[in-house]
């Protein structure tokens, strides 16, 4: 069944395409530049909600406005795959378009190419399945316990944020100092055969 | 008790109490200084009690606050009896009762610190205890009225903190900033320039929280330290290994990671056999492209980049080939392109066969074909050692064989020539001793010398390590002597405070000498006593001997003349009665002790009576505000009507 709807699929891709493109044609020159080195400003997707559609809600209606973006990411990964050249991008560009904005575009994308690049790197090393995406500490005294009138301790509150398959969850472990170094060791280790593999 | 006086006065002093200079007992205290020194003690032993410094005018103010401290001090812990009439009208044993039970309660807390050594611990648990007490004393503000969590504040600007409320979670998000606008010799694409001119949006608008822009800045400056931190590292590693320039060194890593990646991404090719979709081939096949794109144009010179590139782009045609012809056959039907495949599959995979089961083959051949020129290269080695003997033997018995003709001469001369070298040979041995036996001795000569010095740098050596360890410990020692001299300063600082304990000393001192003066007087009298009791028995022995003596002689004489019957009854009579006298004495004395103990009870009693006599005053002042009372209630009750 679902070799049969390939096509269809396709079809409408295409046709979704093309209407985001003409959406495209519709707006003004500089504001597609604009909403294109703004999209490759925040290629990554965390930061895509950092794009405000008010910037650009003269030019496009709100679904526009997600086609628009949708099609603008879709041809900068193809982009990436094939290496940049002009003749490359302008068929990606596909027929709709005038020459003018293929020509726009493709000096917009050559002139960000570092930055593209970089994107597309950070995916590639993300691509494991458990990533660290973010870390927090904070260090306690223990003064004293209910049995013990004096301890002081010092405690390490770890707080790490694991991005599983889109899902982010928390793991939080709490550390004596002992513990702490022993962890820094292992990392330490991990890292240190990383960097055998690599050079 | 004069002497507790004092140090009550002295105390109550240190307590910043205002006592004047002629005040020298507890009698001179007036009611207003008693409630003062009250107060001051009390304020001392807990700071938040609030209690009045004055008596007012009042008398009902006057008996509020005399209850009030009567209370406060029995909340202390005291157990005496004490009321208002304690303060207003003042009997100095109570008074001095409450005082010395008041200053034992005031707490010292200098002398408790200063005994504990000024360890790190200490002082660390000391510097939380500051600031939690001044954290506690310091007001709560409503989360609305302050701005932030964290102000400064006081005389000397301190942190400190209330609430969490503003307190932001380390959230960093990627930032943009324009690259490469410094160096001047290197052109800006113009798109970019014009993106970086117009476009770009300030550092503080990337974030979508604008408190998330420090530690996005943090974030992204530590990102680039690292990595410029490991990229030194790893060239400086590289740098003592092989030297090569730091591009040589960029590119020969690029290099290898491709190739490590190409070899996994071959051998992932393999293993599936090509049997992958054909979707994900074509991926591969363009990446593999994409790879070598990127790479090729880079590289210049070296021309062992060039041969691996020429290798690879071979290798990769060939993949590239065996993917496109799985590709190609994408537009037929599912059906017939599935036969296709497994039919080309078998084909290839029969080939692939065929060419391995040759390889082995051509392997094995090669392998015994090399063994051979082995073998056969070694025998030829030992051939050649064999000819070059044979040859050497030869000449020998060539030149023997052109001697043999005329024999008797020649052995003549081989006999001269014999005795020729030997002598030469002895000439040698005695030149070489000749030689020899300076040189040794010169040798062994260095060689002591060589010892001795060897032996006197170990010593220096020896030296040395002996002053460094002392320098070591000297400066151990100057460091806890320097620790020891701040901690002696820092008590000495505290000590200060308390000058009045020498003449605490010097009181209990005189106080001790003038116990030990009256128990020598105690034993003085006790040896006097008992020296009485001696004699007192003593002569009562006599007394008693004398008398039987008597009595007997009497006795004697008694029956032969009656005058001296007379004069015996006379004797018993007189001993009677100075018997009874001594008794009457001893009875006497009795009832003296007796008058005594009573006389000190009258005095206890004649006390207890002053007291009631106070407490019938104070039933005055009862009466008096009872007066009062009724006296407003009746305007009360006018008011009233």
């Amino acid at each position: 069944m679902a070799d049969i709807e390939q096509p269809q699929r396709d079809s409408t891709e295409k046709k979704n395409k093309i209407t985001a493109w003409k959406c495209v044609a519709k707006a003004k020159l500089p504001v597609v530049k604009s909403v294109l080195h703004d999209i490759i400003g925040h290629l990554n997707k965390n930061s895509r909600p950092c794009m405000r559609y008010e910037d650009y809600k003269e030019s496009w209606s709100l679904q526009s406005y997600w086609q628009v973006l949708d099609v603008f990411e879709n041809l900068l990964q193809e982009v990436c795959k094939d290496s940049f050249t002009k003749d490359q991008v302008f068929s990606c560009l596909g027929d709709v378009l005038p020459d003018t904005y293929k020509e726009e575009i493709y000096h917009v994308i050559d002139s960000r190419r570092e930055d593209i690049r970089k994107h597309a790197l950070a995916k590639t090393t993300a691509v494991s399945q458990r990533k660290l995406v973010n870390f927090d500490w904070k260090v306690n005294l223990v003064m004293s316990s209910d049995k013990l009138g004096l301890v002081q301790e010092p405690l390490c509150n770890l707080d790490f944020e694991i991005n599983n398959n889109d899902q982010k969850t928390k793991t939080s472990i709490e550390l004596t100092s002992e513990d702490l170094k022993t962890l820094i060791k292992s990392l330490e280790a991990a890292n240190k055969t990383v960097m055998q593999y690599t050079s | 008790m004069e002497e507790v006086d004092q140090i009550i006065i002295h105390s109550l002093r240190t307590l910043h109490c205002e006592i004047d200079d002629d005040v020298k007992s507890l009698k001179q205290f007036s009611a207003d200084l008693i409630v003062l020194a009250a107060a001051k003690c009390l304020k001392a032993i807990n700071n938040d009690l609030d209690v009045p410094n004055k008596l007012p005018a009042g008398m009902s103010a006057r008996y509020r606050i005399g209850t009030a401290l009567a209370h406060h001090i029995k909340e202390v812990g005291y157990s005496g009896e004490i009321g208002y009439q304690t303060f207003l009208y003042s009997n100095e044993n109570d008074i001095r009762k409450i005082f010395m039970f008041l200053i034992e309660k005031v707490p010292k807390e200098s002398t408790e610190t200063r005994d504990e050594p000024l360890s790190a611990s200490v002082v660390l648990q000391r510097a939380i205890a500051v600031k939690l007490a001044s954290q506690l004393k310091s007001p709560w503000i409503p989360p609305y009225i302050r701005r932030a969590s964290a102000i400064w504040k006081g005389s000397s600007p301190e942190l400190y903190h209330q609430g969490v409320s503003d307190a932001v979670g380390f959230h960093a998000y990627p930032l943009q900033w324009p690259v490469g606008t410094t160096n001047l010799s290197k052109k800006i694409h113009k798109e970019l320039r014009n993106y970086y001119q117009s476009l770009l949006p300030m550092v503080i608008q990337q974030t979508r929280r604008p408190e998330d822009v420090p530690a996005s800045l943090l974030e992204a400056h530590a990102a680039d330290l690292t990595a410029q931190q490991e990229w030194e590292n790893e060239l400086s590693k590289a740098a003592l290994t092989s030297r090569v320039s730091e591009q040589e060194y960029h590119h020969k890593k690029q290099e290898k990671i491709r190739k490590r990646v190409l070899d996994h991404i071959r051998q992932g090719i393999e293993h599936s056999n090509i049997q992958a979709e054909t979707q994900g081939s074509q991926d591969l096949k363009q990446m593999l492209n994409s790879i070598y794109a990127v790479d090729v144009p880079k590289v210049k010179g070296s021309r062992f980049i060039h041969n691996e590139k020429l290798q690879f782009t071979k290798e990769e045609e060939k993949i590239a080939q065996i993917t496109e012809a799985t590709v190609s056959g994408s537009a037929d039907t599912e059906e017939e392109q599935r036969v296709k495949r497994e039919g080309e599959i078998q084909v290839l995979q029969d080939e692939i066969n065929d060419y391995l089961t040759k390889i082995d083959e051509i392997d094995t051949e090669m392998k015994k074909l090399v063994g051979s020129i082995q073998q056969m290269q070694e025998e030829t080695e030992v051939n050649k050692r064999e000819n070059l003997e044979k040859e050497e033997k030869y000449i020998v018995k060539k030149r023997t064989l052109d001697l043999l003709p005329d024999a008797d001469n020649n052995i003549v001369k081989l006999q001269s020539v014999v005795d020729n070298s030997a002598q030469r040979l002895v000439s040698l041995a005695t030149q070489w001793e000749d030689h020899r036996a300076p040189l040794i001795k010169e040798y062994r000569e260095l060689k002591e010398f060589n010892t001795l010095r060897e032996s006197e740098a170990e010593k220096k050596l020896e030296e040395m390590k002996t002053f460094r360890e002392k320098m070591k410990e000297i400066a151990a020692e100057t460091r806890a002597k320097e620790e020891l001299h701040k901690q002696l300063v820092t008590k000495y600082e505290n000590m200060t405070k308390d000058v009045n304990r020498s003449a605490y000393t010097r009181r209990i001192m005189e106080i001790v000498s003038n116990i030990k003066k009256q128990n020598n007087e105690i034993e003085k009298v006790l040896t006097d006593t008992k020296a009485l009791q001696k004699e007192i028995n003593s002569l009562t022995g006599k007394l008693d001997r004398t008398f039987t003596v008597t009595d007997e002689l009497v006795f004697k004489d008694a029956k032969k003349d009656e005058s001296v019957r007379k004069s015996y009854k006379h004797l018993a009579a007189l001993h009677e009665n100075c018997e009874a006298l001594i008794t009457t004495i001893h009875d006497t004395g009795v009832i003296m002790r007796e008058i005594r103990v009573l006389e000190d009870q009258i005095e206890n009693e004649m006390k207890k009576t002053a007291c009631v006599l106070q407490k019938t005053k104070s039933a005055e002042d009862f009466d008096y505000f009872m007066n009062n009372g009724k006296y407003f209630k009746r305007i009360m009750y006018h008011h009233h009507h």
